[in-house]
């Protein structure tokens, strides 16, 4: 048992023969295979949290654990790193990469800069949240992680270093007036009619949210009875959001409302009312008003061809009976 | 009051995660039975597997720490590099009610630019780093590989490379391995030399 030896155990364990991970094909160098665990401890070992929720004071100092297990088959040296955590584009939490400053939450972590763990042991290692004075209330978010860096080989051509971390979040709320509040702008619908008279058109609502209180917020909007839940605020982050499609008939100027609900995951007790806006747009019935035009348009040339027609088998009529009178009047002068 | 860097004393404790009991019937290794599947099916072997002490953790393996980018189907007005991101496997061995409801982890990429070795300007990871992730084990049900982000599109900050639906429903399938297609794409103008960029991944929950 090796390299795989964890995760060959844990499929085991698991009694689901999955595929173990294939072994390293791509690597330039020989770098072994490192497999490694991070998460919150106490001084005895990982408590069972997935990550740290907190409360303190400014000016306060909290003392905390990480559990940090080498499941390789290699004593490896991790580095320990703390950074400002944020939520991506995609609202999945992150924290800022080894070469970006951190200016907030992840300047008050302090940790050893790296450490040291044998094969199949776990390091407790202790890192201690440092709430600077005069920090505003509200939530601030961080993150710690333990990483294994690029191997630093170098090489002909181009060279892609992975450096691969395993982390999690450091969330601390500073005490104080807690203001969670969502501002919503550029509400936008746009409208795109159907190419079947029978369906209705597509209505596309988009806006910014953005995080413009001191807490994290969850925010969702409901549209036409419709609540889609959008994934989590920091403090002062905005995300573009599009909402799924709905059916509207083209009626010419119509009006939708957005409500838009926030609350608040750190603090179920806080209350934020939700905010209501109506966006009004063109939904010009183009193609039913060019079958409308198409539908008279065939009128208009069938009575046309009808009158036509009427005129005509008049005038042959007229001319049939004018053969008659000139038959009739040769006949008596014969 | 912050705690002096150096002054730090670690309480490592030994051989914890290797609490497993094998016993192994018939005389072949436990190693040797992984190692070979399809060999010889006479053999038998029972395995005991005992609980694993304390909680289940979430791990990540990582097959290696590097990738190298080899020039292929370049024409004459572009360079085209591509390589293989090494295998990024997670496991997770807790159970069910260790995870909190609605928790789902994913690994997110990011890269750096890549900067020259002797000065040449640097290539900007944004306008021509690409990748395409790809799931190599487990269910898709339960994990998705990331999107496919083109060379020029704008590899972004935290892209996703492989991510679960949820930790709790999925965990007793117990491990998942993805990696991705790495391309480079530059102007056929670009500077030769070596260049070298730092891709993180991140697993997070």
């Amino acid at each position: 048992m090796k390299a795989n030896a964890f995760a060959a155990v844990v499929a085991l364990a698991a009694a689901a023969f999955v595929a173990v991970a294939a072994p390293a094909t791509a690597a330039v160098a020989d770098d072994p295979v490192v497999s490694w665990s991070l998460a919150p401890a106490d001084a005895v070992g990982p408590d069972g949290r997935s990550w740290v929720e907190q409360k303190a004071t400014a000016g306060e100092t909290v003392t905390e654990h990480l559990a940090l297990r080498n499941h390789g088959a290699t004593a490896t040296t991790f580095i320990l790193t703390a950074a400002d955590g944020y939520f991506t584009d995609t609202g999945r939490f992150s924290m800022l990469q080894a070469g970006e400053t951190s200016v907030g939450a992840g300047t008050w972590i302090s940790v050893a800069d790296d450490v040291l763990v044998e094969p199949g042991a776990t390091a407790i290692v202790p890192f201690t949240v440092t709430v600077p004075e005069n920090t505003t209330p509200g939530d601030h978010a961080a993150g710690i992680a333990a990483s294994v860096l690029s191997s630093g080989t170098t090489s002909d051509g181009t060279l892609v270093g992975v450096e691969s971390r395993v982390g999690f979040r450091v969330m601390t709320q500073v005490s104080g007036a807690l203001a969670p509040a969502l501002a919503v702008s550029d509400l936008t619908g746009e409208y795109s009619p159907s190419w079947n008279l029978f369906t209705p058109g597509e209505l596309t609502i988009r806006y910014t949210a953005a995080n413009v209180g001191n807490t994290q917020l969850e925010f969702g909007e409901t549209v036409d009875g419709a609540t889609t839940q959008r994934r989590d605020l920091f403090p002062g982050e905005t995300r573009a959001v599009a909402v799924e499609p709905v059916h509207v008939w083209p009626l010419g100027i119509v009006s939708m409302d957005v409500r838009f609900e926030s609350s608040v995951p750190t603090d179920a007790g806080l209350a934020v009312a939700p905010v209501t806006e109506t966006i009004v747009f063109w939904a010009v019935p183009w193609l039913h008003l060019a079958a409308l035009a198409g539908v008279t348009v065939l009128v208009a040339a069938m009575l046309l061809a009808r009158r036509r027609n009427k005129t005509k088998i008049a005038r042959l009529l007229e001319e049939a009976r004018a053969e008659v009178r000139r038959e009739r009047e040769e006949s008596l002068t014969a | 009051m912050t705690l002096n860097r150096r002054a730090i004393s670690y309480r490592v404790s030994t051989a914890l995660a290797g609490a497993v009991t094998l016993s192994v019937v018939g005389g072949s290794g436990i190693a040797l039975a992984l190692d070979d599947p399809h060999g010889d099916k006479d053999v038998a072997v029972s395995v005991e597997i005992a609980e694993l002490e304390g909680p289940g953790v979430l791990a990540m393996t990582v097959a290696g720490q590097s990738a190298a980018l080899t020039e292929s189907d370049s024409t004459a007005t572009e360079r085209q590099f591509t390589g293989t991101l090494p295998t990024v496997t997670v496991t997770d061995t807790r159970t069910s009610d260790e995870i909190p409801a609605g928790a789902y982890w994913y690994v997110l990429g990011s890269i750096t630019d890549f900067s020259g070795s002797a000065g040449q300007p640097d290539i900007v990871s944004a306008d021509s780093f690409g990748w395409t992730p790809k799931l190599v084990a487990g269910d898709p049900g339960s994990v998705s590989a990331g999107d496919e982000v083109d060379p020029g599109e704008g590899f972004a900050d935290s892209e996703m490379l492989a991510m679960a639906y949820d930790s709790g429903e999925i965990a007793p399938e117990g491990s998942w391995s993805a990696n991705a297609d790495l391309k480079l794409l530059t102007g056929a103008a670009v500077a030769p030399g070596k260049y070298a960029a730092t891709l993180t991944l991140s697993l997070f929950e």
